[in-house]
């Protein structure tokens, strides 16, 4: 599903403060597969998670996920990829505080040509496998932070993607909603979803999951 | 004089503007062109990728207000008709000075060019590598180089309209003028007609096998024959006046302006009927869906025409 | 294509925002309100100078005497009669009063009344009046501004006049002209054509010059050669050169505005573009979070420019709605004095609700191009931004 081969990662190329953050990187993960990225901060995981989710360009190294090579795709074609096969969650959650948690939901839908209907019945699908549907007209900036990181779970189901990538997604839950949280990842594990957590939390010790190390922006 | 009215001075403001903003993105184009390299994955594509973005904002955000200028162009024209002594319509106010006529074609013509560009970006980012971006490039910097010829042209033709010395009126610029007839190749009214829906049957037929060079020429002269058709059969039932020989005062309101339907019709159809071709040389795509709006608009063209003869006719129960 | 959806998160991001475009909102609000002001009044004017000169003869002949106007002899009327196309030829008598203690005038119109004025609206003011009591004494009709003007010094039924002959006449107020026509008669004065006589100090056998009505406009150029002809000592005003000379000071009125305009615009435009070049870092995280869930570049500019872009239709909408009250219903306090600075006589206007729709484009293009222009740039720059870098 996802096949990584010699990705470096060099920030700030030429330039003074150039930073080669990741070096000779391959991976394979097979469709279904859950893998925990570990590592120490600043040892590359976050940088390797974008360049998975095309939303930086390696520097070097080809990128193939569910058969598409998107290591330099354009951005027009590297956003349809993005909106239709990955779902991405967030440390800090990065949800737009002001709108609802349902208008929340719907942003990454918001390109895509689907009927109302399916719209409804996507976004309440979504609500549902992350248990916000209660919350569903309530502004994010009023929910407590497990139910803002079900929220953000829900809007990175509302687009069925194939890949979860997910970054920190437990730094700012205390032990109860990381339980939770854990569960709901075990669920999509279930249902066939690969998934790809960067963390450095113990509690996914207790996944069944393949680990892999970073260090210094190379795979140990 | 150069500022004749209102809408001259907002007209050439306008036309400023969007200069000012076609240079930026002509700068741009050209730090672009000098080191794109596609395959390379620099931190500098990258910045001249983002960069792509800004120049494709900006000519797309000017070549539409230059869309919607031509047919300002031509409705400032005709209201300065008020102004230029002698002048009825637009005609005697393109006719004020050499530069006029000029002006107008050339604005089609960027207009035709611009057409050319919207196709040819459409189908550059829908692939996946760009494989027109040089091309189009080129073809901006070559449009770019056009306009600023026009905005020399509009200055020079709009300072040399003189208020004081009277132009002719349309009758007297596009009427017999006895000796020699102003019809191409020595026509006849009759045989000019018969060439016309001819012509117009043959890039119909062109279109629907989509025979695509065959179509470039029979639309070329289509394009040239129903120019002459318009302002020497069709314009006279339009104004029901057998004398009345002008392509522009139908742009007025009294004729509902009638006149930007009938010229941008024309101009529709006959763009997609001679684009199809030139883009397929430029990309090696097919296009023949294309077609299908030439054949729209074409026979639109010809359906609005004809029909102002057969309402005449009905009306009246005789041809002028 | 912008979808519903894509309309309905644009019109919440903006609410959410609405502080931050509010300062622009009320900015270009007022730019269009200004602009829209002046282009509905000058056009209001213009129509009702043109409903005016409709019902003007088509020449106006005066004898002229060292380049000054002088009093026409009124057998000239038979040679003019005699032109094929001239229907009628009317002997006018016409002045300015001086009213000595300030510096103003009224323009004393002497009429006829037993020939059958030209003038639509006199006609019709006359065809209320019964011409028998009304030349039974001297009687006037008064302008509005005429009447305002002795008001103020308590002449409310009558006025002494002081012709050049030193004698008084005094005259009776019998009606007044409806506002709507204030415009052209705000300072006029009708009276019968003897007593402007006196009152001006015009000969019996002369008028102060001859209208001449011909009803066909294609007759215009050949009628006014044989009038050449006729005299050599005359000066013959053509009603389309009228028109344009009212067209031309328009124009030019309006275009030295515009100009002014521009700079302000040009202003307004780097106004515009400093302030959505601010990008603070909240707007830089809702962009990385956007092109994360699957935006484009290209769908952000378009939710930027789409911001920009209602602010300024609402802005234009807003402005233009209150240029219209202000114009048609408040009746354009303080611009319309710069407009009608020509008449002696303050002027209070009721004028007709005439829109030109392709100065309402017109206005709409020169507003909105240059709004759009200066936001261009912010919007790419904005949504070209690094997405991670802008989630940190
Ligand atoms: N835009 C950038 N320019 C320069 N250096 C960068 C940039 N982005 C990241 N880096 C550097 O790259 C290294 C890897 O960063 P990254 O965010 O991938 O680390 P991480 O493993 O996710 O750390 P954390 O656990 O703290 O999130 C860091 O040392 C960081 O300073
Ligand atoms: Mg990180």
């Amino acid at each position: 599903m996802i096949k990584l081969e010699n990705i470096n990662k060099i920030y700030n190329q030429s330039r003074p403060n150039e930073f080669h953050a990741l070096k000779n990187i391959s991976l394979h993960v097979s469709e279904g597969e859950l893998i925990i990225l570990k590592g120490v901060s600043g040892s590359g995981k976050s940088t390797l998670l974008s360049i998975i989710g095309s939303l930086i360009k390696p520097s070097s190294g080809s990128v193939v996920i569910d058969n598409q090579s998107i290591a330099k795709l354009p951005d027009l074609h590297a956003s349809v990829f993005r909106a239709d096969k990955l779902g991405f969650i967030f440390q800090s959650f990065n949800l737009f505080e002001e709108l609802s948690v349902a208008e929340n939901i719907t942003t990454p839908l918001i390109h895509k040509s689907i009927t109302p209907k399916e719209l409804k019945d996507k976004t309440a699908t979504a609500m549902n496998t992350a248990q916000i549907q209660h919350k569903a007209n309530t502004q994010v900036k009023l929910l407590s932070g497990g139910e803002k990181q079900r929220c953000a779970i829900a809007r990175a189901l509302v687009n069925s993607p194939k890949v979860i990538l997910c970054d920190e997604p437990t730094a700012n839950l205390d032990a109860k909603n990381s339980k939770i949280f854990i569960k709901t990842i075990k669920k999509l594990h279930d249902d066939g979803k690969t998934i790809v957590i960067a963390t450095h939390d113990s509690i996914f010790d207790s996944i069944d999951a393949k680990i892999i190390n970073i260090q210094n922006g190379t795979i140990v | 004089m150069i500022f004749l009215s209102n809408g001259v001075i907002v007209f050439l403001f306008i036309e400023t503007l969007l200069l000012i903003l076609l240079s930026v993105a002509f700068i741009n184009v050209l730090t672009i062109l000098k080191s794109w390299n596609f395959e390379a994955t620099t931190t500098k594509q990258y910045i001249l990728e983002k960069r792509s973005y800004l120049v494709l904002l900006i000519i797309f955000f000017t070549l539409s207000f230059k869309i919607i200028l031509l047919p300002y162009f031509a409705y400032m024209i005709d209201t300065l008709s008020d102004v230029v002594p002698g002048a009825m319509c637009a005609a005697g106010v393109i006719n004020a000075n050499k530069y006029g006529v000029w002006l107008l074609w050339l604005k089609i013509f960027i207009l035709f060019l611009v057409g050319i560009w919207i196709i040819l970006n459409h189908y550059d980012l829908k692939a996946e590598n760009y494989p027109f971006f040089k091309k189009k490039l080129w073809l901006f910097i070559l449009i770019f180089a056009l306009i600023a010829g026009e905005s020399v042209l509009d200055i020079l033709y709009l300072k040399n309209i003189s208020t004081k010395s009277i132009v002719s009126c349309c009758s007297s610029i596009y009427g017999a003028s006895g000796i020699s007839n102003p019809i191409p190749f020595d026509l006849h009214v009759n045989e000019l007609l018969a060439l016309f829906y001819l012509l117009f049957t043959l890039s119909i037929t062109t279109a629907i096998y989509r025979f695509k060079f065959f179509s470039l020429l029979s639309n070329i002269a289509f394009l040239y024959i129903a120019y002459y058709a318009v302002v020497y059969f069709f314009g006279t039932y339009i104004y029901e006046l057998p004398t009345h020989l002008c392509p522009f005062c139908m742009l007025q309101s009294g004729y509902y302006y009638i006149g930007y339907f009938i010229w941008g019709t024309l101009f529709l159809g006959t763009f997609f009927g001679m684009s199809v071709s030139i883009i397929e040389y430029l990309t090696d795509i097919d296009l023949s869906r294309l077609f299908r709006y030439s054949i729209i608009f074409n026979t639109t063209f010809i359906l609005i025409c004809s029909t102002y003869v057969l309402l005449y006719y009905i009306k009246n129960g005789v041809f002028l | 294509m912008p979808n519903k959806l894509f309309l309905n998160f644009l019109f919440l991001l903006l609410y959410k925002h609405r502080v931050k475009h509010l300062s622009i909102f009320f900015i270009s609000t007022l730019i269009v309100f200004i602009l829209s002001s002046v282009l509905l009044l000058s056009h209001a004017l213009q129509e009702d100078i043109k409903q005016t000169l409709k019902s003007q003869p088509e020449f106006t002949i005066q004898k002229m005497r060292g380049g000054r106007s002088v009093d026409v002899p009124l057998f000239w009327a038979d040679g003019f009669e005699s032109i094929e196309g001239v229907v009628d030829v009317e002997p006018r008598v016409y002045g300015e009063y001086f009213y000595e203690p300030n510096e103003h005038h009224f323009t004393i119109v002497g009429i006829d009344f037993f020939e059958l004025a030209h003038s639509k609206k006199l006609k019709k003011i006359i065809s209320d009046i019964d011409i028998k009591k009304f030349l039974s004494k001297p009687n006037m009709i008064i302008g509005q501004g005429v009447k305002a003007f002795l008001d103020r010094y308590h002449f409310f039924d009558y006025y002494v006049f002081r012709p050049p002959d030193r004698s008084k006449i005094e005259v009776n107020i019998y009606d007044y002209f409806p506002k709507e026509s204030s415009l052209v008669s705000n300072d006029m004065i009708i009276m019968d054509i003897d007593l402007a006589r006196q009152i001006l100090g015009v000969d019996e056998d002369e008028a102060t010059d001859f209208a001449l009505y011909s009803p066909n406009e294609l007759e215009a150029d050949n009628i006014k050669i044989k009038l050449i002809l006729q005299h050599f000592d005359t000066r013959i005003i053509q009603k389309s050169d009228i028109q344009k000379a009212y067209d031309k000071l328009f124009n030019y009125k309006g275009g030295i505005f515009l100009i002014l305009y521009m700079i302000v615009l040009l202003t307004f435009m780097m106004i515009l573009y400093q302030r959505y070049s601010m990008i603070q870092s909240s707007d830089k995280k809702e962009i990385g979070i956007l092109r994360a869930l699957g935006w484009s570049i290209k769908d952000v500019i378009v939710l930027k420019i789409g911001e920009s872009f209602i602010v300024a239709i609402f802005a234009f909408l807003l402005g233009f709605i209150l240029a219209f009250i202000y114009v048609f219903f408040l009746n354009a306090p303080l611009l319309g004095a710069i407009f009608y600075g020509y008449s002696n006589l303050p002027t209070d206007i009721v004028l007709n609700k005439s829109v030109d729709f392709s100065a309402v484009f017109l206005l709409f293009l020169f507003y909105i191009l240059p709004f759009m222009a200066a936001v261009l740039i912010p919007a790419w720059r904005s949504s070209v931004i690094d997405p991670l870098e802008a989630m940190r």
